[in-house]
This record gives structure tokens, C-alpha cells and sequence, in this order.
């Protein structure tokens, strides 16, 4: 086992991994990406195909245990009321994502000093700000400008349109005075960057054969290997080595062949989202580091935050947009601040969806009882069909040290690494937050005239935002890494994914995830000189 | 699971017939709203086909125990039973063999509203979403009126 080695091994080819590569390519360095999944090949994406609908329950499940794709690693969240959602492809999960774009507010980085809950960040708003445009630029972000929830941001691609769904909700809300905007959508509403222009396929969830969707395998990845950035598919990373100085020296990785291989590098960066990134780490122990690399506090794997999400659905007595439009429609956050008058602290974003296709319907109406077997079922079915619509609560998630990533002691990958095991509890306060976003979103969609109000909370399958475990700070004794990604322990290892967040906000991640890769790569770039001191 | 047994092809001859039945009665067809039954040979060939993948013996065993509540319940073949008794049998099995009652019903649902013929009925063409796409309309902006007219909502730091 040995090579030469590479200036920088980047472990992940998702969100993050992406973003940072691109970033350092203008170095010249010489860069290789290590990716367990493929490359995906947008014609065979389920929106080509007549049972697009069905493929949400098998090969383009959210879930890695159900879908089991030999790409995929096992999950052991048998002890969490939410299950881990990812995929594993050059892209990573932006595969699968429905394109919700939003940035965290200002305000995010600061809930301890402003709520007395969490921890600040060691970073604010106005220090990411460049890299959310750098990495607008690159998604291709559709929106209006002027939403009077954020500070002011540079200028979209067109927004997404209302349809009739999004006309419908708003009617709703502005009924009742509160907040909504077009979403901000990581959507080519026109060409953009290579790209054509979305074309309302309504399947973003399961992959975007349009390739209207900005996932990084098409925006970010593409102009990275033409700069020179080496990415290797079908290699699974089993743990990062370490030297008597505490400097990182490489990886050990199985090949497509199974066959273990050790590439050394001089920089190491981890890329491989807050269930995948804690996994690695724990799994490379040492002399040095018998917990796991970078694992001095404590805390790699600890401080797991989910978004605890609730569904909030109704029936109209007119036809919306149903199976036609992206998913991404209008947002709100009428209730995203603190007011502790409402039983919790911190808040949440409505997301509103447009409705479902015509399976989805039937599915969703049989199992709740909605649409009848036998006599009366097509009746009840087109009182159903392209007249459903909704939202979603997304909630912030506190930090809390006992919700955790762990090695599983039997479960392993078909390389034999250990599975990730996720140990976590609802706390009371995302409880209370759940229950209010359920009963202010039922008075949204009763506004709107929607009866049959259908809820889930929390939903069970949407572990879709894995963040928190191996958080930022600039207190080694309580964080993972320092204030631009470096570990504290070893000084040449480098994480840049949704681990490094110090709390979750109530949005999506992905684009503060990808902005904070390009700021953490920006940070070593002005250091390269002394990146190591 | 029947005695006769189940082959790489599929469902027995028993078995088909019972599904049969029961796909008769989930889903009776209707003229008037153009739709087809749930046993109509196009669609019982994709569900055949679905199930063929990666449920057939869970399928057959429940479709057997189906045959055998019948003959215990009401000392009846499933098959000679009207559509709204072979429902109910049918929802009795919801409580006592839910992996059976909730694959059928997920096979059933999948391929019937991707069939030709009740896409037509709703209005809509048989085809993939892709390449085609859909229309939806851009909608009218100025429904933002009132949220721009409250003003900002965020949060100084």
C-alpha cells in the first residue's frame, strides 16, 4: 500500500466536497476526490420513465436502508424517531433534494447571545455573505428579490412560478397577515451556466433529468475536473492515517474491486455530511488517537441535529397544480424568530409543496383512510386528484450532546466498516415547536378553504439534514475544529460539511453547507503559506 | 402459501384467480368515468409483473390466507363472494397481516393510476413526465402587496 502523495485528498464528492474542490482548483495543487458512489446518468433518472412514481419506494428511496444500492452504507437509527435521509453519487444528496435554497438569517449565528440556548457560531452572517453569492453564482438561485424576511441579497434567476397551488396558499396566508415569498430554489428557471431551463417535471426528488436542478454533479463538479481536480468513483474511505507529529498522511479506501488502497496526502478534508464525516473519524483510531482523529473534546459525533419536520396538508374544492411544477413553491416565515410566548424558543419556515401525482394521491388517500377500497373509491379519489396541497414545517434543532453518532458495534458496510449508529430524542422544546407549526399551518390551509387537513409530525422518514457533529468553535475543549474548519488535534485535516455547524437554523442547510465550504477552502488559500502553523 | 407452487413466472393459477377477484372489487370499473377495473388484463399484467420482483411469496401467503378466511368466516370460496364482502375480508387482513394488506394495496394503486387508460380518465397523457415537461402558470406577483407593505421581519443582530 502506497503512492505518491496529493496536495489535498478531499473525502466526498456531495454538496460540500464539490464546492471546496472547485474552490481550491485555482491553486494548481494537485486534488483528488474520493467518492463511494458514481456518477449518475441523468436518462435514467425515474422522470423518464411511466413508473417514475414507484421508484420513491425502491431504488430512489431516501432512505440507504430501503433503497440498498451497493453504493450505499447501512444506517442503525432504530433508536431515533427520525431516519437518516441521504444518497451516495458524485452529487451526494443534492441528487435527491427538492432544490430549497434559503440562507440562514443573521440572526442564526447568534442564539446564544440573542436566546440564551446553543452556542454562537465563531462566524456571522457578513463573513459568509461572499461565498453564499460565489456560490449562487454557480447553483444558478431562482427568487424575487426583496423578500422583507432577509437583508437584502444580489440579484436570482427568475422565481419559480406560483402555479395555482402557490396562488391558493398565499391566499391563505395573506388572509391571516403573515409572511410568505417565492422560495428561493436552487432551479434553472432559465438556462444557466450549461443547464436548460426547468420544465415542471415535478420529480426533483428523485433526480433531475432536465438537469434544471443544481445538483453538484452538473454545477460545481464539472468546472472542478476541468481545472484539474482528480475524482475517483467507487472508492469507500475507511479511516484517515496519522503520524507520531499528529499530522494527518493519507486515507485507507476500498477500490470499486474491494480491494483496500492507501493514497497519502498532504492536507486531508472531510466532506461527508454529519452522519458520513463523524463515521470516518471515529472509525480512524490510533495510538495517537485512540477515540478517533480529531476527537480530543469529545465531541465528534455528539450534538447530532436533525430539522424536525411536520406535513401539513389539505384538499381543495378547485384543481392546483397537482403532479405538474417544481416542487419548490412559495415559503413563510411568519413564525422563524423567537417569541416565547409561543411555547418554544427559536422557530421554523413553512416550505409549501405544490401537491402530488396521481400514485402518491391514491397512496396517500388509501392509507389515511381518505379513499375508500371498492364502491366509492374514484369518487373519493377525484376529490383528491390535483387537489391536494400543503406544507412542511422545517424546525430548528438544538444542539444537545446526547444525541449522538456512534460506531455500530455489528452493523457494517459490504467493505466491512462499521455502520453509523444515531441515538437521538425529540427534545420538549421541538415538541412544542412541532405542535405549533401543525396548528398555525392548519389555520393557513383553512384560510385558504382546504379542508380534510391531513398532519404528520414528526415525519418519521425526513432525516434529510444531518448536522452538528463536529461543530465549529474556537475553544478546543468545545468544538471539533477551529473558526475556519481546521481540526484542533491535527492540523492538516480540514471538515467542511454540515458537521461543522454549531446549530441547525429552520432551513434547509445545503446552501449555507456549500457557502461554508468555499469560505473554509478561501481560508486556507490566504494561509497556504503557513496552513499548518 | 397454496400448494401448488409458485414458479419464477409468477403468481399460480389459484392465486391469480383470487387476485383476480380482488382486484374486481378494490377498484370496479366505471363507464361513466371511463376508468377500467382493477382486474382489467393491462393492469393485472403490470401488477403481476411488480409483484413478480420482490414480493411474490409474501403475496401468495396472503392471498391463500385470504381464501381461508372466507371459507372460515362465511363457509365461501373468495371468488363466489360479492365485491363489497370481498372488501371487507380484505380490510380485515389491514389489522392482522399489514405487510400483505399494505404491499397490494401500494402494487395496486402503483400500477393502476399509471395505466393508459384512467391517466386518460383524469385528464392526463399517458407518458413520462420527462421529456415533455408541464405547464404551470407563473401566477401574479402582486399578492405580495401586503407582506411588502409590513416591511422587514428579520432580525438585527
Amino acid at each position: 500500500m502506497s503512492s505518491d502523495p496529493v496536495d489535498v485528498l478531499i473525502i466526498g464528492a456531495g454538496a460540500s466536497g464539490a464546492a471546496a474542490a472547485w474552490s481550491l482548483a485555482d491553486t494548481k495543487m494537485r486534488i483528488v476526490c474520493l467518492e463511494q458512489g458514481e456518477w449518475m446518468n441523468p436518462s435514467e433518472y425515474p422522470s423518464t420513465g411511466r413508473d417514475w412514481e414507484s421508484r420513491h419506494s425502491g431504488d430512489f428511496s431516501i432512505s440507504p436502508n430501503r433503497r440498498g444500492r451497493i453504493t450505499d452504507y447501512p444506517v442503525n437509527d432504530s433508536n431515533s424517531p427520525i431516519h437518516v435521509a441521504n444518497f451516495n453519487a458524485v452529487g451526494g444528496s443534492t441528487i435527491l433534494y427538492n432544490g430549497h435554497f434559503p440562507r440562514f438569517h443573521p440572526s442564526d449565528f447568534r442564539v446564544k447571545t440573542l436566546d440564551g440556548v446553543g452556542d454562537d457560531w465563531p462566524i456571522d452572517y457578513q463573513t459568509l455573505e461572499p461565498y453564499y453569492d460565489e456560490s449562487d453564482r454557480l447553483t444558478g438561485v431562482a427568487g424575487l428579490a426583496g423578500d422583507p424576511a432577509y437583508p437584502p441579497k444580489q440579484e436570482f434567476l427568475p422565481p419559480v412560478p406560483l402555479g395555482l397551488s402557490g396562488a391558493k396558499l398565499a391566499s391563505g396566508f395573506n388572509k391571516l397577515g403573515w409572511h410568505w415569498w417565492p422560495s428561493d430554489a436552487a432551479v434553472a428557471t432559465v438556462p444557466h451556466d450549461g443547464r436548460d431551463k426547468c420544465i415542471n417535471l415535478s420529480a426533483c426528488t428523485l433526480g433531475c433529468a432536465q438537469g434544471a436542478k443544481a445538483s453538484t454533479d452538473i454545477t460545481f463538479w464539472p468546472h472542478a475536473i476541468r481545472a484539474g481536480v482528480e475524482l475517483r468513483t467507487r472508492c469507500r474511505v475507511r479511516e484517515i492515517t496519522v503520524n507520531e507529529d499528529d499530522m494527518a498522511t493519507g486515507v485507507v479506501y476500498f477500490d470499486e474491486d474491494g480491494k483496500e488502497q492507501f493514497q497519502a496526502a498532504e492536507v486531508v478534508m472531510v466532506a461527508c455530511n454529519g452522519v458520513g464525516t463523524p463515521r470516518v473519524l471515529l472509525n480512524s483510531k490510533s495510538k495517537r488517537f485512540p477515540d478517533g482523529i480529531a476527537n480530543r473534546s469529545g465531541l465528534v459525533g455528539k450534538n447530532l441535529m436533525f430539522h424536525p419536520y411536520a406535513s401539513i396538508y389539505g384538499t381543495f374544492d378547485e384543481p392546483l397544480d397537482g403532479y405538474r411544477g417544481p416542487g419548490v413553491c412559495i415559503w413563510s416565515q411568519e413564525f422563524y424568530e423567537t417569541d416565547l410566548n409561543r411555547g418554544h424558543v427559536r422557530g421554523f419556515t413553512y416550505e409549501c409543496n405544490r401537491g402530488r401525482g396521481p400514485v402518491s394521491t391514491a397512496m396517500t388517500g388509501v392509507f389515511r383512510n381518505h379513499i375508500p377500497w371498492g364502491e366509492g373509491h374514484h369518487e373519493a379519489y377525484l376529490d383528491m386528484h390535483n387537489r391536494m396541497s400543503g406544507m412542511v414545517s422545517i424546525c430548528e434543532d438544538l444542539p444537545e450532546e446526547s444525541n449522538t453518532v456512534t460506531l455500530d458495534e455489528n452493523l457494517k458496510d459490504s467493505n466491512g466498516i462499521p455502520a453509523p449508529k444515531v441515538d437521538y430524542t425529540l427534545s420538549e422544546n421541538s415538541l412544542n415547536m412541532l405542535k405549533f407549526s401543525v396548528d398555525r399551518a392548519t389555520e393557513v390551509l383553512e384560510a385558504a378553504g382546504a379542508k380534510d387537513i391531513m398532519t404528520e409530525s414528526p415525519i418519521g422518514a425526513g432525516g434529510w439534514h444531518l448536522m452538528g457533529t463536529a461543530r465549529m468553535g474556537t475553544d478546543p475543549d468545545r468544538s471539533v475544529v477551529n473558526e475556519w474548519g481546521r481540526s484542533h488535534d491535527v492540523k492538516n485535516l480540514f471538515i467542511v460539511d454540515g458537521s461543522l455547524f454549531v446549530t441547525s437554523a429552520g432551513v434547509n442547510p445545503t446552501r449555507t453547507i456549500q457557502a461554508l465550504a468555499l469560505y473554509v477552502a478561501d481560508s486556507m488559500k490566504q494561509r497556504l503559506a503557513n496552513l499548518f502553523d | 402459501m397454496s400448494d401448488e407452487l409458485i414458479t419464477s413466472d409468477g403468481l399460480n393459477t389459484e392465486d391469480q384467480t383470487t387476485l383476480s377477484a380482488l382486484l374486481s372489487a378494490l377498484l370496479p370499473g366505471n363507464e361513466q368515468l371511463g376508468v377500467p377495473p382493477g382486474n382489467d388484463a393491462a393492469v393485472f399484467e403490470d401488477i403481476q409483473a411488480t409483484i413478480r420482483i420482490s414480493a411474490l411469496e409474501m403475496i401468495s401467503d396472503g392471498l391463500d390466507e385470504l381464501r381461508k378466511l372466507a371459507l372460515e368466516q362465511l363457509a365461501r370460496e373468495f371468488d363466489s363472494l360479492s365485491n363489497p364482502i370481498r372488501v371487507q375480508l380484505f380490510e380485515l387482513m389491514r389489522s392482522t397481516n399489514g405487510a400483505f394488506y399494505g404491499t397490494l394495496s401500494s402494487v395496486t394503486v402503483q400500477c393502476y393510476y399509471r395505466n393508459d387508460q384512467v391517466m386518460e380518465s383524469l385528464g392526463m397523457e399517458p407518458r413520462p413526465p420527462y421529456p415533455k415537461g408541464h405547464e404551470v402558470p407563473q401566477g401574479d406577483f402582486n399578492l405580495l402587496d401586503p407582506v411588502r407593505a409590513r416591511g422587514k421581519i428579520w432580525r438585527d443582530v
